[in-house]
């Protein structure tokens, strides 16, 4: 009986001293973080295709319009980016094809741009931002001295940049 | 050997972590693709009708006297150079001794015709017509009725212009 209670007491006093080495134990360790420059633009419409068929007699024919959207992130400082926007190459004579991109929050809007093959400034002054779906206004006009135009491809690339 | 492979783990992780940054940044533009095309476009319009002529005045000893209508029509085209004309014809032929005369101002770039009488006939009254949208040229209608055409009630006819091709 006397036995048992030192073999009990002897058992208490070495789960206390176990208890007592783990707490005494510490460590240090280094958290290295960064966060990288992140400029993501994304055109939602992989496409867009105008046709111009109709016109009211005297007055040129009716423009085609189309309505897209786009995503941006970035973690850019105040009013330190900007959207340019061009086209691999230039239109015909007699055709425009113009672009209006809604600005993201804090962002400025050049409004409607009649896109050449030199890239133009379609949103300035552009925050650190992350907004989705945001539209886009596109239209297609010709004269009539465009004459008819077989269906033609133009590539529009859009480019977060600095401003 | 276990210390070689933790080596070797930690350069594949710190290669990862160098790489990502710029993978990250090389994502900052995008295109879209545009797709146009402008069809033939044809489009004519005479301003107003129906048109009110009725002959009603002559000086003794000549011919009743032609009364006139002035109107203006409206076109657009984009078609090539002199690719175009203008064409009349009524529904039937005028009654005998009566005539209507049918003469357009031209779009610019193209050239009238003198011509007869409009009838059931597709005659050319414009040719030469280029690319052109202009609203509000003018043209005349005459309505010419002999004394031997005698008195005619209430008619009508129906006056077809048709821009088509050379």
């Amino acid at each position: 009986m006397f036995m048992n209670k030192k073999i009990a007491v002897l058992a208490s006093l070495l789960l206390l001293f176990t208890g007592t080495a783990f707490a005494a134990g510490n460590d240090t360790t280094t958290i290295n973080y960064s966060v990288a420059a992140i400029n993501e633009v994304n055109i939602d419409d992989d496409m867009e295709t105008f046709r111009i068929s109709t016109a009211t007699a005297g007055v040129q024919p009716n423009a085609e319009v189309a309505a897209g959207s786009y995503d941006i992130t970035t973690n850019g400082a105040s009013n330190t980016k900007k959207l340019t926007a061009a086209l691999n190459g230039a239109m015909p004579a007699g055709t425009a094809l113009t672009m209006a991109v809604t600005a993201p929050t804090g962002g400025t809007s050049a409004g409607a741009v009649t896109l050449t093959a030199l890239p133009q400034d379609v949103v300035t002054a552009i925050d650190g931002v992350a907004e989705a779906d945001i539209a886009i206004s596109y239209s297609f006009s010709a004269t009539v001295a465009a004459g008819v135009i077989e269906e033609t491809e133009k590539t529009i690339m859009v480019t977060l940049t600095e401003s | 050997m276990v210390d070689n492979y933790k080596s070797i783990l930690k350069g594949i992780i710190a290669t990862i972590l160098i790489l990502s940054p710029s993978v990250i940044q090389a994502a900052s533009n995008d295109t879209s693709t545009i797709n146009y095309s402008v069809a033939a476009i044809n489009e004519l319009n005479l301003d107003g009708g129906p048109y009110d002529l009725t002959v009603d005045t002559a000086t003794a000893g000549q011919e009743p006297e032609l009364v006139t209508y002035e109107g203006t029509y409206d076109i657009t085209t984009n078609c090539g150079t002199n690719a175009k004309k203008i064409t009349a014809q009524l529904n039937s032929d005028m009654p005998d001794d009566t005539f209507l005369w049918f003469d357009m101002a031209p779009p610019t770039g193209a050239a009238s015709v003198w011509m007869d009488p409009i009838t059931s006939a597709s005659q050319n009254i414009i040719t030469g017509i280029d690319a052109t949208a202009q609203a509000n040229i003018s043209f005349i209608i005459d309505l010419e009725a002999w004394a031997t055409a005698g008195v005619i009630e209430s008619a009508s006819k129906t006056l077809t212009v048709t821009l088509t091709d050379s």
